[in-house]
């Protein structure tokens, strides 16, 4: 029986299914994306860009503008899951450094500003791994306007569409049906994106902007613009070339963090349930698979709620042999962990 | 043949997550003992009544009792666990003394009594990433975290993993 998981509850079931080695596919096309030893990370085999890639050119093949499945969502899940990060990562730290003490030449108050990107990366839980700064961060209710149009479109027909008809030939049609008929890419990533937002804000000091009815980045540089003009030292933090010009061109100050190289020789352990989460967001699920059972891993179903994803529960279903185990151990965790509250 | 019950004795510092993770190791390599005995400080005794809660979830029917010891002092420290040790195999029971929570001068305290009143078992659960110091046992990827043997009269001699 599938059984629903917090990110972090996924080492139980990492630990449970596998020894030695870890592979992750998509079952609903047949696609196996890397294989890492379980003991250091290391990584093993990695198909993902030649199997996504085929994918990709079945779709277009077939007339599809939009692949619902591309590389770039599978090497986004290892950026967002802080596998990977930007070349300039040390800029963003820094300036975290910088913004939290207190600087007698300039004494306002430092605030980073972020972009949509910032959040869909997870760049903030990332850096907060990496510093113990935690300088005030603000979020434009532009940015969380436009995530909340983006969660509001529940399902799409083009994407569904294609999703069937490429599970149908190449993997499973039973999973395909499934995935056709639970939330699109934009509504899954919109509430991870989320699930960043609550997480910033438990991690920082936190300012956000009144929301407002309002999009594009022009709209996002003004907003942190009027900040600006009240006195608030503001630096605007973002992933997008187009977004940092635009910053510029509104007088603010702006870091620009580079895309990482897609280049992968590890994923560090203790990345694993991040990674687990990104990909099954990604690619609607993820089947995670070691030498003593697998899991299938769903970040979608029938009857899930927003609550649900932004709190990052996902639904997961494990092969016969595990399934007894991963349960009980769950269980188990989550009454010790509740006596020492 | 008579299997002796086990008994655990830990040392408990101001995470209590260690100690339950310890206790955690310990099931899974040894099977659930059946008492747990604890040594907090005079600042971590506060924390020793959520801790025995977890371990009754943990270990199911378990026994858990707890000394205060003096964590400046090794030679006072050691000397109570020692007794408590020799105590608990006059009750008939293989001891194993954890020796990894708490401040080093109670874990040395511990390691001495293990030592001198010839315990079953030393053990120290190393932990290879410091980011999993506050997080339970199965939320660590199991090459994260393993239980060494460092000697005991029913351990091994030499330390093992």
């Amino acid at each position: 029986m599938p059984v629903k998981l917090r990110v972090e509850e996924l080492t139980v079931l990492a630990n449970t299914i596998a020894d030695q080695v870890l592979e992750f596919s998509l079952p609903q096309y047949r696609a196996e994306l890397v294989r890492i030893s379980y003991v250091d990370g290391r990584v093993l085999s990695l198909t993902a860009d030649d199997e996504l890639g085929a994918l990709e050119s079945i779709l277009k093949s077939m007339g599809c503008l939009r692949p619902p499945v591309s590389r770039h969502l599978f090497w986004d899940a290892l950026t967002s899951a802080g596998v990977l990060q930007p070349p300039n990562m040390d800029e963003l730290l820094n300036l975290m450094g910088r913004a939290t003490r207190f600087d007698p030449s300039d004494p306002r108050q430092k605030v980073l500003a972020v972009d949509t990107n910032v959040l869909y990366n997870c760049t903030l839980t990332l850096a907060a791994g990496m510093t113990r700064s935690r300088p005030p961060i603000t979020v434009s209710g532009c940015i969380l306007y436009e995530i909340a149009v983006k969660v509001q479109k529940e399902t799409d027909r083009e994407e569904a569409k294609w999703t069937r008809q490429l599970a149908g030939i190449r993997g499973s049609r039973k999973l395909g049906d499934e995935l056709a008929y639970t939330w699109c890419l934009e509504r899954r990533r919109g509430l991870a994106a989320l699930r960043e937002y609550e997480r910033v804000k438990l991690t920082y000091p936190f300012i956000s902007t009144p929301r407002r009815k309002c999009r594009g980045d022009a709209e996002v540089a003004r907003d942190y613009s009027r900040l600006m003009a009240r006195g608030v030292n503001t630096v605007l933090v973002t992933h997008d070339r187009q977004m940092y010009s635009t910053a510029r061109a509104h007088d603010l100050p702006v870091i620009l963090l580079k895309p990482p190289k897609r280049k992968l020789d590890g994923i560090p352990l203790t990345c694993i349930p991040e990674v687990i989460y990104h990909l099954s967001v990604n690619f609607g699920l993820v089947r995670v698979s070691g030498e003593k059972g697998w899991a299938i891993v769903r970040s979608a179903w029938r009857g899930a709620s927003d609550e649900e994803a932004v709190k990052g529960i996902l639904l997961v279903e494990s092969s016969p042999e595990v399934e007894g185990e991963v349960l009980s151990e769950v269980e188990v965790a989550r009454s010790v962990l509740r006596e020492l509250a | 043949m008579i299997t002796l019950k086990w008994a655990l004795v830990l040392t408990v510092g101001v995470r209590p997550e260690a100690v339950v993770s310890c206790a955690y190791a310990f099931r899974d390599r040894f099977g659930s003992p059946s008492i747990v005995y604890l040594f907090p400080s005079r600042s971590s005794k506060p924390l020793v009544e959520r801790i025995a809660r977890a371990l009754e979830e943990l270990l199911g029917d378990v026994e858990v009792r707890h000394e205060v010891v003096e964590e400046a002092d090794i030679g006072k420290a050691s000397r109570v666990i020692s007794g408590v040790i020799k105590r608990l195999k006059g009750e008939g029971f293989r001891v194993a003394v954890d020796i990894t929570p708490g401040r080093k001068t109670m874990s040395i305290a511990a390691y001495k009594a293990a030592v001198e009143s010839g315990a079953g078992l030393i053990l120290y659960l190393h932990l290879k990433c410091r980011e999993y110091e506050s997080v339970i046992y199965p939320l660590i990827p199991k090459h994260y975290a393993q239980l060494v043997v460092l000697g005991g009269a029913g351990g091994a001699s030499k330390a093992q993993g």
